[in-house]
């Protein structure tokens, strides 16, 4: 089943990326915006791929007794990395490296904001287990 | 992979054919024109795109942060 | 279903861009045909004098359609006699502003030709076609380069646009 979804995802991008040769001679913009719809279909449909993992981690924590607070903010960290690594692809495709960047440091920021709880939860598990 | 592919070949279309477009324009020495009729193409796959990165924003937020 | 609408859409528009290309080609014929018309009532009236409804008929039969059209209106309108040459000129220089590709330009040229016909002596007459015809040519030398210049774009520009909207809309 999943080496057909690749060939799906290689042949798209391998039409896109002839199109994209194409049209990139008469038309710049429309060549960038032809990446940017082809790049959003593939994250899309690794999006769909990964609400499977998704599901199975959420099942292992719930019978592994983990508390979900954890579990939740794990996977908002991989989503925000996920949001941060498409935005700053589709900048560097367009020739903005420099935006791109601060695109990548926002997301760096935010999931350190969002790793604080679990971090405060280690260090208080470190500072417990030390005898007075 | 439901995604309509044929989206990808019509902006290609749309593309080649805005570029014909203002080639001929260009030679007649109509350049405002030509420049208007390139800014609303591009503006209407815009549109497109844009579609399609809601959606894509859509399914992360449904993925990753439990939120609808 | 699809294909039998974007068939449509692109004959449609071509078909826009193509009578566009027309009607450049057909003004500058048209004047070609006002020319020969003037310089042709220009040899009845001199050479041979005979009144100008007459001379008007005569002329109507020699030229194509859309400018014979008017002069047979105007020799009519003079034959019944019910208003002066200028109105009659007038009024069939309306219809023809109707039926023809002539731009206002080249309407104003033919209008004052009208103004000074059947008023003046016939030396007056021959300076007042020389000035007309003149004019004429320049309008046509005008209507010839933009002719040239637009006749291709407009062709091209209503087959792209059609072939534009259908992969729009598809």
């Amino acid at each position: 089943m999943v080496h057909i979804e690749i060939l799906q995802i290689v042949g798209l991008g391998l039409v896109a990326t002839f199109l994209a040769l194409i049209v990139k001679e008469h038309n710049p913009s429309f060549a960038f915006l032809l990446t940017v719809f082809v790049g959003v279909i593939i994250f899309i449909f690794l999006a769909e791929q990964i609400a499977n993992i998704v599901a199975m981690l959420e099942e292992l924590a719930e019978s592994a007794q983990i508390n979900m607070v954890y579990m939740e903010t794990i996977l908002k960290i991989i989503g925000i990395a996920y949001i941060a690594e498409f935005g700053a692809q589709i900048a560097k495709d367009a020739g903005q490296g420099a935006i791109a960047s601060k695109i990548e440091l926002g997301g760096k920021v935010i999931i350190m904001v969002m790793a604080i709880p679990i971090i405060t939860a280690i260090i208080e598990t470190v500072i417990g287990l030390l005898p007075n | 992979m439901n995604y309509d592919v044929n989206l990808i070949f019509q902006i290609a279309g749309v593309g080649i054919v805005v570029a014909m477009i203002h080639t001929v324009l260009k030679q007649m020495g109509k350049e405002e024109i030509a420049h208007w009729v390139t800014l609303l193409a591009f503006v209407i796959v815009l549109y497109m795109v844009v579609n399609v990165v809601d959606d894509l924003f859509q399914t992360i937020r449904s993925v990753f942060l439990f939120q609808n | 279903m699809k294909l039998l609408g974007a068939i449509f859409i692109i004959c449609a528009s071509t078909g826009i861009g193509f009578a566009l290309a027309r009607n450049l080609k057909e003004r500058t014929k048209q004047l070609r045909d006002m020319k020969q018309a003037i310089t042709s009532l220009e040899a009845e009236m001199v050479y041979t004098m005979t009144p100008l409804a007459e001379a008007c008929h005569r002329v109507s039969q020699q030229v194509p359609s859309p400018v014979s059209t008017f002069f047979s209106t105007f020799s009519d309108a003079l034959q019944k006699g019910e208003s002066s040459a200028y109105q009659a000129w007038t009024k069939s220089l309306a219809s023809l502003k109707a039926h023809s590709c002539l731009q206002q330009s080249d309407l104003d040229v033919i209008l004052q030709f009208g103004a000074s016909l059947g008023q003046q002596d016939l030396e007056q007459q021959q300076k007042q076609v020389k000035l007309t015809l003149s004019n004429i040519d320049r309008q046509e030398l005008e209507a010839s380069e933009k002719q040239k210049r637009s006749e291709n774009m407009y062709k091209s520009l209503g087959f792209l646009g059609g072939l534009l909207m259908t992969i729009i809309l598809i």
